[in-house]
């Protein structure tokens, strides 16, 4: 370079920049990042390197940006750089050798073995042609690209149990003239489409060459389609590029008078350069894995879009695609905004993809796919073959980050990437550990492709062509979203989708909203990435829609009012039932009555708190409509939680009276006023019978629910009567209760739902029949109790509903034909759980969902056989009467249909908030910003919406945890577990049982010194003080938590309570028998692995999709059987994989003489 | 004395057994197996639908075809309404489900009987 003028520098330099970009009128001060990424950025350093011999680091395209910087900076720098050797050329692969497949084609060629009929990877280019087309020149322009590029011309097969290439010469490719004019004339283009994708999608014979289909398909007098669909273990992006341009100068040359030269041979062959890459690479892999170990350590391994349909065990590759241009005005602008951030126009549009993908998922750390090149050697520029390796792409996600400093960030990631972008794709996932898992594409399910270098144009001499698009109906990934910068300006985006995970309009929806997401950063990139926000103005209005729930309710009446309505019109009607012990409204009422004038008499009234201490009971029912007269709110205690508890309630609440029987003499907590309605009687039926009147307003309290608080201390939820009116209300429109119709209350009365079950009956003139105290938790007890009460209506949790369904029996079904509905309420319902429903009960089944806080529940959802097939919890529906619901970012802002967001509750249903506790209240009860001057509640769920407007439950934002539908903070247990002497820290978990179980597992570390306490007695200090179902079932003692590099409990490194036994039985199993002898001898072998034990998993000792097929091709050689390749992710053991086996070799002694019986017996040393 | 059985201890009131939806099948499984049947006054204010207790030794089933549903049945049986432990017979067509009932003060009988 030395003897060069830096006016030469510059201008060579400006000629490379053109020819990388594909720019031809670039000029010397034109930004490359305008029309190149961080992925040409590195094939233009490389051939800066070779032009100019110098070591040219890749950071001076980045900061220069325009050829003339570059130049200028080379000039200057001249004596400071150190020389760069001119890469040596790829040596010739020994032919005498196999000649090995390249990584990327090993992993084609096993997706292959997996699914030979798997039209994915055929590429198709299609055009349609006008004019009189010459398909002889077509004929042989498409021979001498064969002939040219031996990897179109290169089968695959096996060498023992390694695939090789093995080249061909003399292929003739053909082309395929069909006149299909009539058929076109009746058809019109969607027949064409339908007719070509058939045709794209036949499979490839990958044993048979050429890798290249050709055809001419006639459609007018002078009407084409041309279609050429090649194997992409022959070609990838930039190679079609070179293929469609030697057709184009073949043509040429073929059809004129001679005009164009052939080109120059080329220096390699795609097997020199697959050996060089194994020589190169898998030589000296390790820095190149270090780095991507070091780069994507932690980062989730599993996908995180959420499908339509569950993903099954095997991935697969049916697909679709939509379209969207941006149009040259919008594509300007994204490039001059890339500019402003200093990014490349790939940069920033990946950004935003990634972005998308964080917004919509939820989650803060993830990995995308981006294609590279991958042709580190200016000797394959030229070459036609699959050199493309995928590169993943980490993002981690801080809502306060702006978006041009993250594009930045992103902008670094792929340029470290591009600096080990040639360690295969497979190598990192075989180091990261993501190998051998089915059902999803390891690492990157989601692919970002910017294609500024495919250039798809087919110029066939005297005749005018045009690309006409056919998707091939695959997809190769979950999403990829492909943008390709086509002449005119404008970019051409492309989002094909996995269409046995995505319905259509999802995939619309993830395309609209990357859409809106690109917009809000070219409006303004500077602003925080929370900030942008994802729903359009159309979408605002369609999520309103879903809240328009407001229907009249009597909203001027308290809830006991509208029960003396009923005892005033129906007196004699029998309000509850307990066995067959009854009392009617009336009866129900004076009782009410007196025992409202006793308490009034002690100072209760509106707005103060009576505790009710006591089990199911006629008094129970008796004692809150009491309480409620009376003006006062009632408060649950149940009189099975310990007394601490109890008094710590009633102190909370600074309730001064407490009703109860002598019966729970000893469970009562100290309050001033403790009236027991059996003893007492004498002295309660002194009082008038007529209603005190009390004066009580809609937006008094009608209750206090203390539910589970995270800090140790449970807090207690405000309700008024106008909630629970309303809530009131919508049952009775929606189940529509008859007088004289009975609901069974089997409930606990500190579970909200039991108001329910007493409050709703009471209403609408209804029966209620109580089950005896201690017997709701028992199944069969509660549908004993609803066959003799004859109830219309069941309010269950979803635990309880499956032990339910396991114990109908055909006597209670038939005795059940009164009941219409049950209504699964405080857990998840699943879809299996619903299928056993309509197969036992009769009746329809609801779903709802709601909290305390916003009086019980606020959506609901009628399950139909739709639901059946859910994976995981079905719908909650729609919010009901007077009830809103709002998906929500962390700033307050919807979030799309499809998206997962925080759930809020708005309404008439509101409570006041937390009782005495301003600062919780203020944190849970937040202003609404869709309607002014009211609040919503967020309620810590995590959900989003289905295009329909229902919603689904994902999970907590929080540790809050049910069980058996009580709402539990873990953190309130593990303040109880610390107080313990021996106890230093604590921390619960649940854990959830193969069969749906769930559990309290509390790990304990032991205070300082002492051996720790014994579980039994943790255990009882903690039933001491917490209701039993906040009692751990397991206590384990560590010496110490596991932490994660933060410095935070690593919950997944706990140990689990089965998986501790487990481990010890799980040590060492020998095989037994000649087939797991055998088997576990070729596990083996081929793991290099001493000792394989027969539960020994596959994968878990590094297995991988490769040595997977070498083991099926071993076991065919020793068995003479055919495993099939999904058996080995089927049955990973030694065990399951023996039995397998042994039924194959079944089958195939069958059919064998008793000579090769023998012969294989011997042979397998049996 | 509970106004309500008092009214009912009067004299006879229109009864009806179980209701429409009450199969004969299972209206017979319930007072043979369950020994529990609702038994509604339609006459009262709101009209009053009891649990009643079945006491089979003073049931007659014998006059009754659960199976063509035709027939009348004698019901007599036991249960608590307001409080007061009462006595409740009753004389039900099976087609209709209609008849006639009365209640006693069960503790009133017991003394009688005594």
């Amino acid at each position: 370079m030395s003897s060069m003028t830096a006016e030469a520098v510059r201008a060579r330099m400006t000629a490379l920049f053109r020819d990388v970009l594909d720019q031809p009128e670039l000029a010397a001060d034109g930004d490359f990042f305008d029309h190149g990424d961080s992925l040409l950025a590195a094939r233009l350093i490389m051939r800066v390197r070779v032009e100019f011999g110098q070591e040219v680091p890749l950071a001076w395209i980045f900061e220069g940006r325009t050829a003339a910087a570059l130049a200028d900076r080379l000039t200057g720098a001249d004596t400071e750089l150190p020389r760069a050797a001119a890469p040596p050329p790829i040596p010739r692969a020994d032919g005498q050798r196999p000649l090995r497949l390249s990584h990327a084609q090993e992993r084609l060629w096993f997706l292959n073995q997996l699914d030979p009929d798997d039209p994915a990877y055929n590429e198709p280019l299609v055009y349609r042609v006008r004019g009189p087309l010459d398909t002889a020149a077509l004929r042989t322009a498409l021979r001498r690209v064969v002939d040219r590029h031996e990897a179109l011309r290169t089968t695959f097969v096996l060498d023992g149990d390694a695939p090789v290439l093995c080249v061909l010469e003399d292929v003739d490719p053909g082309l395929d003239t069909r006149d299909l004019r009539e058929e076109y004339a009746e058809g019109g283009d969607a027949w064409l489409r339908g007719f070509l994708r058939a045709e794209i999608r036949r499979p490839f014979d990958l044993t048979a060459a050429p890798l290249v289909r050709a055809h001419a398909f006639r459609l007018g007098e002078d009407a084409w389609a041309l279609l050429f669909t090649l194997h992409h273990i022959a070609t990838d992006g930039w190679s079609n590029s070179l293929f469609l341009d030697e057709i184009s100068s073949g043509y040429r040359q073929a059809a004129g008078p001679g005009g164009t030269p052939l080109p120059e041979p080329l220096p390699v062959r795609f097997s020199d350069f697959a050996q060089w890459e194994r020589d190169t690479v898998s030589g000296n892999p390790e820095s190149g894995l270090r780095f991507w170990e070091e780069e994507l350590r932690g980062a989730p391994l599993a996908p995180a879009l959420r499908t339509d349909t569950p993903r099954g065990s095997g991935t697969t590759t049916l697909g679709d695609a939509l379209l969207y241009d941006l149009d040259a005005a919008r594509a300007g602008r994204l490039a001059e905004t890339a500019r402003r951030c200093g990014v490349s126009t790939y940069s920033l549009s990946l950004a935003v993809f990634t972005l998308l993908m964080h917004r919509w998922t939820g989650e803060a750390d993830i990995v995308v796919g981006t294609p590279v090149a991958n042709r580190p050697h200016p000797d394959l520029d030229r070459l036609i073959g699959f050199f493309v390796n995928t590169l993943p792409v980490r993002s981690t996600y801080e809502g306060r980050e702006t978006f041009a400093s993250y594009a930045a960030r992103i902008e670094a990631t792929v340029r470290r990437a591009v600096e080990h972008e040639r360690v295969p794709f497979d190598r990192i996932v075989g180091r990261l550990g993501g190998g051998g898992q089915s059902g999803h594409q390891p690492l990157a399910q989601v692919v970002f492709a910017f294609q500024n270098d495919f250039d798809r144009r087919l110029a066939l001499e005297g005749l005018d062509v045009e690309f006409f698009p056919v998707p091939n109906g695959s997809a190769r990934f979950e999403m990829t979203m492909f943008m390709a910068q086509v002449p005119g300006g404008v970019i051409e985006c492309e989002l094909e989708y996995n269409t046995d995970l995505f319905a259509p309009e999802t995939a619309e929806r993830f395309f609209a909203v990357y859409r809106t997401l690109m917009d809000g950063v070219l409006d303004d990139p500077h602003r925080a990435l929370a900030e942008y926000g994802l729903v359009s103005h159309d979408e605002h209005l369609r999520l309103r829609g879903w809240n328009a729930t407001d229907r009249p309710f009597p909203a001027d009446r308290c809830l006991h009012e509208l029960i003396e309505e009923r005892a005033a019109s129906d007196p004699d009607a029998v309000a509850v039932v307990h066995g067959h012990e009854h009392l009617d409204y009336g009866a129900l009422d004076a009782w009410a009555n007196r025992l409202a004038r006793h308490l009034r008499a002690r100072g209760a009234g509106a707005d103060t708190v009576v505790g009710i201490c006591m089990d199911r009971s006629v008094e129970m029912v008796a004692g809150l409509l009491g309480i409620l007269k009376a003006g006062a709110a009632y408060l649950p205690l149940d009189p099975g939680s310990p007394r601490n508890r109890l008094g710590t309630i009633a102190r909370d609440a600074g309730s001064h009276w407490c009703l109860t029987l002598e019966r729970h003499r000893d469970s009562v907590p100290e309050v001033e006023h403790t009236v027991f309605l059996d003893s007492d009687r004498e002295a309660i039926e002194a009082h008038d019978a007529t209603s005190p009147a009390a004066v009580v307003h809609p937006d008094d309290l009608v209750s206090v629910y203390y539910t589970s608080g995270s800090t140790g201390r449970p807090k207690g939820v405000a309700n008024t009567h106008r909630g629970w009116v309303n809530r009131m209300a919508f049952m009775q429109r929606l189940h529509g209760l008859r007088p004289g119709e009975t609901v069974l209350h089997k409930t606990t009365l500190s579970f909200d739902d039991s108001a329910l079950e007493i409050f709703w009956p009471l209403m609408a003139g209804g029966r209620i029949a109580l089950i005896d105290p201690g017997l709701h938790r028992d199944p069969g007890e509660i549908l004993d109790a609803a066959v003799r009460s004859r109830t219309v209506h069941l309010q269950v949790v979803p635990s309880m509903l499956a032990m339910m369904v396991d114990h109908v029996d055909p006597g209670h079904r038939e005795l059940l034909s009164a009941l219409r509905t049950t209504v699964s309420s405080g857990e998840a319902l699943s879809g299996e759980l619903v299928r056993r429903h309509h197969e036992v009960l009769p009746g329809a089944l609801h779903n709802t969902w709601g909290a305390t806080e916003v009086s019980i529940d606020s959506t609901t959802h009628t399950c139909t056989a739709a639901d059946v097939d859910t994976a995981g919890a079905v719908s909650v529906g729609l919010p009901f009467d007077n009830n809103q619901i709002h998906v929500l970012d962390g700033l307050h802002r919807e979030v799309p249909v499809g998206v997962v967001g925080d759930l809020y509750i708005g309404g008439t249903g509101l409570a006041r908030g937390y009782l005495g506790d301003p600062a919780k209240t203020a944190a849970a009860f937040v202003p609404s910003p869709y309607a002014p001057g009211e609040r919503m509640y967020r309620t810590g769920d995590r959900g989003y919406r289905r295009p329909d407007g229902t919603l689904m439950f994902v999970g907590r934002s929080d540790h809050q945890v049910k069980i058996r539908g009580m709402r539990v903070e873990l953190g309130e247990i593990d303040a109880v577990l610390t107080r313990h002497p021996g106890v230093k820290e604590a921390l619960t978990v649940v854990q959830e049982t193969a069969s749906g179980l769930k559990r309290l597992v509390a790990y304990v570390v032991a205070d300082g010194g002492s051996s720790g306490p014994a579980p039994e007695t943790v255990r009882a200090h903690v039933a001491a003080y917490l209701p039993d179902y906040m009692v751990p079932s397991f206590v384990l003692l560590l010496d110490a938590f596991p932490l994660t590099p933060n410095g935070k409990v690593d919950r997944k490194a706990l140990p689990e309570p089965d998986r501790l036994r487990d481990y010890s039985e799980l040590a060492f199993v020998p095989p037994e028998g000649p087939v797991q002898e055998n088997l576990a001898e070729i596990w083996g072998d081929i793991l290099g692995v001493d000792k394989v034990g027969v539960l020994d998993n596959f994968f878990t000792l590094g297995g991988h999709s490769l040595v997977a097929t070498r083991l099926v091709s071993r076991v065919r050689r020793r068995f003479g059987v055919d495993l099939r390749l999904q058996d080995v992710f089927g049955m990973p053991t030694i065990t399951a994989m023996g039995d397998e086996v042994e039924r194959l070799l079944a089958e195939r002694v069958n059919s064998m003489t008793e000579d090769e019986v023998r012969e294989l017996f011997e042979q397998l040393g049996g | 004395m509970s106004e309500l059985v008092k009214r009912l201890s009067e004299s006879d009131n229109p009864v009806v057994l179980g209701d429409a939806s009450l199969s004969g099948a299972e209206l017979y499984a319930r007072i043979t197996r369950l020994r529990t049947v609702p038994l509604t006054f339609p006459g009262t204010r709101g009209g009053t639908t009891l649990d009643l207790a079945v006491d089979a030794g003073r049931t007659v089933l014998d006059t009754a075809d659960f199976t063509a549903g035709t027939g009348r049945l004698h019901i007599e049986g036991t249960l608590t309404l307001n409080r007061v432990p009462v006595r409740c017979t009753a004389d039900i067509d099976l087609a209709s489900r209609a008849g006639t009932g009365r209640m006693s003060d069960a503790r009133q009988a017991r003394q009688e009987t005594a």
